[in-house]
């Protein structure tokens, strides 16, 4: 796959080339009902991974989403050690693809503006996720991808 | 009066530095500087060279120079409270790498501060490989200051406040522009010139308080 030049944390998805927040984008672009083609097919690993998170978003119960929708994290659950966003990929499924429009709750702003380490981790998927689109945008010439 | 004998131990060295009224002070002086000088340099260099700020390049000794400055005055005032606080008396090791952890402490809050006055007036965009560059430690102390300094900054009942700082500092970190970041489909509803005007206003009022913070 394409890879852009990312900030040096540490990789979400240490175990997949795919990172959650290229993932994410080709799962978004499922759920139009269309199909994107990456530019390299993907690995079995890759292709594991994107089936683990299409029946973790089909699996998601509504009470869940609505408490990872939240706009501050749960108290206790952010750790130095143990950010709240590491492989929190439920979070970001909530946030990026349950919550449609740019009119549901606000992510936990406040929240990433104390902990750095989940600031990193947000700020990596969402360029992956970014960068991903708009490859695909490029590449596959899908229309109205962005809302 | 005492015999002065140098080189002298680390412990006599230590007590004469830290005491105004020995017949030795300014030698011992003398000798601190002439022992740990080229320690001192070399450490405050080389965190130095770690953040490629574009401004600092330019400036880079006189930089250096001052952190030095810094650094001496720090284990020096309050009568010399910090070099009184360290213990090892015996062991030369462990007072260089004490040393070694002042300079870092005081370079990283110098540079901090040096980075705060770029990002009030250069372009955000310049500033992302300076931040790429820095070890996770670096980088976490840089965005706990900049945060903490954009919230005095907007005051303390604005609206929105929460998330104008994350606008900035996603658009400092991070290589979306102002133009990507309402594309992203965690951001409430604003357009590109709203991100601008917040990125902006954020940066003014960095400019205009910057006195206050360090």
């Amino acid at each position: 796959m394409k890879t852009h030049r990312f900030l040096p944390v540490k990789k979400i998805t240490s175990m997949h080339e795919l990172t959650l927040g290229q993932a994410l984008a080709y799962l978004e672009i499922e759920l139009m009902g269309r199909k994107a083609q990456p530019a390299e097919p993907f690995a079995p690993s890759e292709n594991i991974f994107l089936q683990n998170l299409r029946s973790r978003l089909q699996n998601m119960q509504h009470s869940h989403a609505e408490l990872l929708l939240s706009t501050d994290v749960p108290k206790h659950e952010c750790h130095s050690a143990t950010p709240y966003l590491a492989d929190n990929s439920d979070f970001f499924l909530a946030h990026i693809l349950i919550r449609k429009g740019n009119s549901g709750p606000e992510p936990p702003f406040k929240h990433l503006n104390d902990c750095f380490n989940c600031f990193e981790i947000y700020c990596q998927v969402m360029q992956d996720y970014y960068h991903t689109c708009q490859e695909i945008i490029t590449t596959n010439r899908v229309r109205g991808f962005q809302s | 009066m005492d015999q002065f004998v140098t080189p002298l131990t680390l412990e006599n060295l230590l007590h004469h530095c830290t005491d105004r009224s020995s017949p030795h002070w300014e030698h011992s002086w003398q000798e601190f500087i002439g022992r740990y000088k080229k320690a001192i340099y070399n450490q405050v260099v080389s965190y130095c060279s770690s953040w490629r700020l574009p401004r600092l390049k330019f400036q880079f000794s006189e930089v250096v120079d001052d952190i030095v400055n810094d650094v001496v005055y720090y284990l020096c005032r309050d009568d010399f409270k910090t070099l009184k606080s360290y213990r090892e008396h015996d062991n030369e090791k462990r007072f260089l790498a004490w040393l070694a952890s002042i300079c870092n402490r005081r370079s990283g809050s110098y540079l901090r501060r040096f980075f705060i006055e770029t990002l009030s007036d250069k372009n955000i965009d310049d500033l992302h490989d300076s931040i790429a560059g820095l070890d996770f430690d670096m980088r976490q102390e840089l965005y706990e200051t900049v945060v903490a300094n954009l919230r005095l900054s907007s005051g303390k009942k604005k609206q929105h406040k929460e998330r104008d700082v994350h606008i900035f500092m996603l658009s400092l970190w991070s290589e979306l522009s102002p133009t990507h970041i309402p594309s992203l489909p965690t951001m409430p509803p604003l357009s590109s010139g709203a991100i601008y005007r917040i990125i902006e206003r954020l940066r003014e009022s960095l400019k205009k308080n910057k006195k206050y913070f360090f």
